[in-house]
C-alpha cells in the first residue's frame, strides 16, 4: 500500500467523508441543532475563514471559538474525556496548516467537523490499543451496564454509557445517530463494510438501552 | 546489623520478604525485577536501603535474593502462576536498575542510576532521572519527562513521548507517534513506522539529528538562529518551511539539501516516505503541555 | 439477554427505525411488533437512544485551550504565521492573496523534481543548486539527469537475510511455549513493519534506481531484524 486511501484523502479532506450528514433529522432540515455552532451569519465566518488562511491569528482564534464546542463534544463522545482536549487542540492545529485546502465549497463548520472526524479516526488505533489494556479482561455488557459514573442527570449517565461502550461500536453510533452521518460515508472513513457499520450501529444502541431505563 | 542478617537469611531460605522489608544496599548494586506483571512504581529516597512495599500486600509473592552486586526482585515459583504485584520500590538514588515485565506498568521517578526497562505490554513512565535510560515496551506507551542523561526509548506498538531532556535521543515506534520536545542534545533520532514524529529542541554545532517515518509526517520546531545542513528524502511526501532555503544539491527523486544560516552547525536529515515534513521556526521548546 | 426468538426480530429493529429495511421485513416486523410487548419494549427504548442521542448538544473543553493551541502554532505570540505557498500550477483556490513567508513544495512537485526555492518575503530571492535552472514558480522542471542507476533488488539485503530466517524460525519454535497474548502483540507489530516493506517493495518497483527507496526498504528490513532480535529474546525469558 504505497498510497492508503486514508492518507492520500486526507490531503483533500472533504472526500473521506464526502457527501454532507445524511441524517436529514439533524443537519440535513435547516434547523439549528446546536446554535452556537451553526448561528454564525455566513458572511463574518466566511470573512474570518479568508483572514485566517491569509495569516490572521486573531481571526482564526475567532473561529476557534466559534466551533470549538462542537470539535471538543465529538473528541469526548469519540475518543474519550482523557485524550478529547489532546485532539481538540491537534484539530484546530491541523486546521491552521490545512486552511489552503478549503476551498469554500462547503461551509467552514462542515469542513473542520470532516477533518476533525477524520483526525480522530486516524487516532483511534492508538486509543484502541490503551483502552484494550486499560479494560483488560472485562466484558464488553459488564462495562456498558456498570453504574455510571456521574449521575447529574439523563443526558451525563447517557454521556458516560457511552464511553464505555466498544471502540469500533462507539464511534459509529456518534458518527451516524449524534452526528448525523450515513453508514456509506461512515463505512468509507473507518475502512469497513457498510454491513459492518450497520451492526455497529446496532451493537450500540443495544447496549445503550438499558441507560434510559434507569 | 539486623537488615543484613535478614538480608542473609533471605538468601539462605529464599523465602518471600514482608512488605515493608527493607535490604542494604551498596555502591554499584544493580536491583533487577524479573517476570512481574501489574504496577510498578519505583522511587528514589536518601536511604542506602532498598524498600519493597505494596498496599494490597502483593509485595509477598516477590522473592528478593542477592548475587554478588545483584539483587534481584522476581515472583516466587517462578515458572507456576504468576500473580500480579502492585508494588512500590523504594532506591537510594545512585542504585542502578533494570526492570524486565510482562504487562506491567512501571512509573519510575527522581533515580539517579542507569535504568533500564524492557516490557512485553504496560506503559513504561520515567520523570525526574539523572542516569541514562534505556526503555523499551513491546505494546505499552514510553514517556519520559525532566531528564538529564541519554534516553533510548523504543515501543513498537504505541507512542513515545519525551520532555524536557537534557542528553542523546533515540526513540522509535512501530506504530505511533514519537514527539519529542525541548530536547538539549547533540545527537537525536527519532523514527516510526506508522505515525508522526514531532521534535522541538535546539541544533548543536557538530550535532546529528535525523528523523524517519514511513507512512506519517515529520515536524521540526527548531530555533529561528539555527545552524544546519538538512538534507530531506521523500517519496511521496510534501515538504514545507518557515526557513528561507538555499539549495544546495538536488539528488532526485523527492531528495535534496540545503543550508539554514551558514550551515556549519548541525547535520540533520528528515526522511518520509509517505507523508509531510514541517520546518518550524520556534524556540524549540515548547514542553511542558 | 435477549433469546434466540426475540433476537431474530429486534436484530432488525435499527435498520427499522433508520427506514432501511426493506418493504417484505418491514412488514413482518410490525406484524410481530403487533402481538410482542417485549419485542415492542425493546423497539421503544432503542427509539429513546436515538433520540437522545440527537438531543445531545455542543461540550466546550473545560479550560480555554486557546493558549496552547496558539503556542504550538506560533511560538511566540509576536512571530508571524507561515505562509505556506502553493506552487502547483492551476490551483483555483479563492484564498485572498497572501504574502510569502515560506516554501511549500507538494508531492507532485518533489517527485516531479520541481524544486523550489524558498524566500523570506515577497521579494524573494529565488536560489537553485548548480545545475538547476530557474523556472517560475508553479512552471514544471525537467527531470535532472544525474540519476545513478541501481539494480533493483527487493529482498533483504544477503546479509541480512540468514539472520531474518534464522529469527523466523526461532520464534516459530517459541510460539507454543509463548502465552496467546505476548503472540498476538508480537504478530501484530510484525504486520506493521511488513506492511512497510511491501510499501517500499512496491514502490522501489515504479521507480528502481531511487536511492532513497532502496535505503528506506533496507531500514525496514533492520527493523525486522532488530524486532526480531527482541522477540527471540522475549521468547526466552516470558516462555
Amino acid at each position: 500500500m504505497v498510497r492508503t486511501a486514508g492518507r492520500v484523502s486526507q490531503e483533500i479532506l472533504p472526500t473521506r467523508l464526502a457527501s454532507p450528514p445524511s441524517n436529514g433529522v439533524k443537519m440535513g432540515d435547516g434547523k439549528p441543532r446546536n446554535p452556537g455552532t451553526w448561528s454564525v451569519p455566513a458572511y463574518a465566518e466566511t470573512s474570518d475563514v479568508e483572514r485566517a488562511a491569509g495569516g490572521d491569528h486573531d481571526a482564526f482564534e475567532r473561529l476557534y471559538r466559534e466551533h470549538v464546542g462542537r470539535v471538543h463534544a465529538l473528541a469526548l463522545r469519540m475518543a474519550g474525556a482523557e485524550v478529547a482536549e489532546d485532539f481538540t487542540q491537534e484539530v484546530f492545529i491541523r486546521a491552521w496548516e490545512k486552511l489552503r485546502t478549503f476551498r469554500g465549497e462547503s461551509r467552514f463548520g462542515t469542513w473542520l467537523h470532516r477533518l476533525a472526524v477524520n483526525h480522530i479516526l486516524s487516532r483511534r488505533e492508538t486509543m484502541r490499543k490503551r483502552e484494550a489494556r486499560q479494560v483488560g479482561s472485562e466484558g464488553i455488557l459488564d462495562r456498558v451496564s456498570a453504574p455510571p459514573t456521574r449521575s447529574s442527570g439523563l443526558a451525563l449517565d447517557f454521556e458516560a454509557a457511552m464511553e464505555r461502550l466498544p471502540d469500533g461500536a462507539r464511534q459509529v453510533f456518534v458518527l451516524y445517530d449524534v452526528e448525523g452521518y450515513g453508514h456509506d460515508d461512515i463505512a468509507k472513513a473507518m475502512g469497513i463494510s457498510v454491513g459492518t457499520s450497520k451492526s455497529q450501529l446496532h451493537r450500540a444502541r443495544m447496549l445503550l438501552r438499558g441507560h434510559l431505563n434507569r | 546489623m539486623s537488615v543484613a542478617i535478614l538480608l542473609t537469611s533471605l538468601v539462605v531460605l529464599g523465602g518471600p520478604v514482608r512488605p515493608d522489608t527493607t535490604v542494604t544496599l551498596r555502591r554499584g548494586d544493580r536491583v533487577q525485577v524479573r517476570d512481574l506483571g501489574g504496577e510498578l512504581e519505583v522511587r528514589a529516597w536518601d536511604r542506602a536501603e532498598m524498600e519493597v512495599t505494596s498496599e494490597d500486600r502483593s509485595a509477598g509473592n516477590v522473592t528478593v535474593s542477592r548475587n554478588g552486586s545483584r539483587v534481584l526482585l522476581e515472583p516466587e515459583g517462578r515458572k507456576g502462576r504468576r500473580e500480579d504485584v502492585v508494588m512500590t520500590i523504594r532506591l537510594p538514588s545512585w542504585a542502578a536498575l533494570d526492570v524486565q515485565g510482562r504487562e506491567l506498568d512501571v512509573d519510575i521517578s527522581g533515580t539517579a542510576g542507569d535504568v533500564s526497562v524492557r516490557n512485553v505490554s504496560g506503559d513504561i513512565r520515567v520523570q525526574k532521572t539523572t542516569g541514562d535510560l534505556d526503555l523499551s515496551s513491546v505494546e505499552g506507551e514510553v514517556t519520559v519527562t525532566d531528564a538529564r542523561g541519554s534516553v533510548r526509548a523504543h515501543s513498537r506498538g504505541d507512542d513515545v513521548t519525551l520532555t524536557r531532556i537534557v542528553g542523546d535521543v533515540d526513540a522509535g515506534t512501530g506504530d505511533g507517534n514519537v514527539r519529542l520536545d525541548g530536547i538539549d542534545a547533540a545527537s537525536v533520532s527519532g523514527e516510526t513506522l506508522d505515525g508522526d514524529v514531532y521534535f522541538a529542541g535546539s541544533l548543536m554545532a557538530g550535532g546529528r539529528y535525523s528523523f524517519s517515518v514511513h507512512d506519517g509526517d515529520a515536524t521540526l520546531v527548531i530555533p529561528r538562529a539555527s545552524e544546519a545542513h538538512v538534507t530531506v528524502s521523500t517519496f511521496d511526501g510534501e515538504f514545507s518551511s518557515d526557513f528561507p532555503v538555499t539549495l544546495q544539491h538536488y539528488t532526485g527523486q523527492g531528495r535534496f539539501g540545503f543550508t539554514l544560516g551558514k550551515g556549519n552547525g548541525a547535520q540533520v536529515s528528515v526522511e518520509v516516505f509517505d507523508g509531510e515534513i514541517r520546518l518550524r521556526r520556534g524556540n524549540g521548546r515548547e514542553g511542558g503541555e | 439477554m435477549m433469546n434466540d426468538l426475540h433476537s431474530r426480530w429486534t436484530d432488525q429493529f435499527s435498520e427499522y427505525l433508520d427506514g432501511s429495511l426493506g418493504a417484505e421485513d418491514r412488514r413482518a416486523v410490525e406484524e410481530h411488533l403487533a402481538g410482542c410487548a417485549r419485542c415492542a419494549a425493546v423497539l421503544s427504548d432503542l427509539r429513546g437512544v436515538v433520540d437522545l442521542a440527537r438531543s445531545l448538544g455542543d461540550v466546550p473543553p473545560a479550560r480555554d485551550l486557546w493558549p496552547d493551541i496558539a503556542a504550538r502554532l506560533w511560538s511566540s505570540p509576536e512571530e508571524r504565521p507561515t505562509e505556506v505557498i502553493p506552487l502547483h500550477t492551476g490551483h483555483t483556490g479563492h484564498r485572498p492573496q497572501a504574502e510569502p513567508r515560506g516554501v511549500y513544495m507538494s508531492r507532485r512537485q518533489l517527485a516531479a523534481a520541481a524544486v523550489i526555492v524558498a524566500m523570506a518575503s515577497a521579494a524573494a530571492t529565488w536560489a537553485l543548486g548548480p545545475g538547476i535552472a530557474v523556472r517560475p514558480v508553479g512552471t514544471p522542471l525537467p527531470m535532472p539527469a544525474a540519476v545513478s542507476p541501481a539494480a533493483t533488488e527487493e529482498g533483504p539485503p544477503p546479509a541480512m537475510a540468514d539472520e531474518l530466517a534464522h529469527l523466523e524460525a526461532t520464534l516459530n519454535a517459541a510460539r507454543d511455549r509463548l502465552d496467546p497474548t505476548t503472540v498476538r502483540i508480537l504478530e501484530k507489530n510484525l504486520d506493521v513493519i511488513d506492511r512497510a516493506i511491501q510499501d517500499s517493495r512496491k514502490a522501489l518497483a515504479t521507480d528502481p534506481a531511487n536511492p532513497f527507496l532502496r535505503e528506506h526498504l533496507d531500514r525496514a528490513y533492520q527493523d525486522k531484524v532488530d524486532y526480531l532480535r527482541e522477540a527471540a529474546g522475549i521468547a526466552e525469558w516470558a516462555g
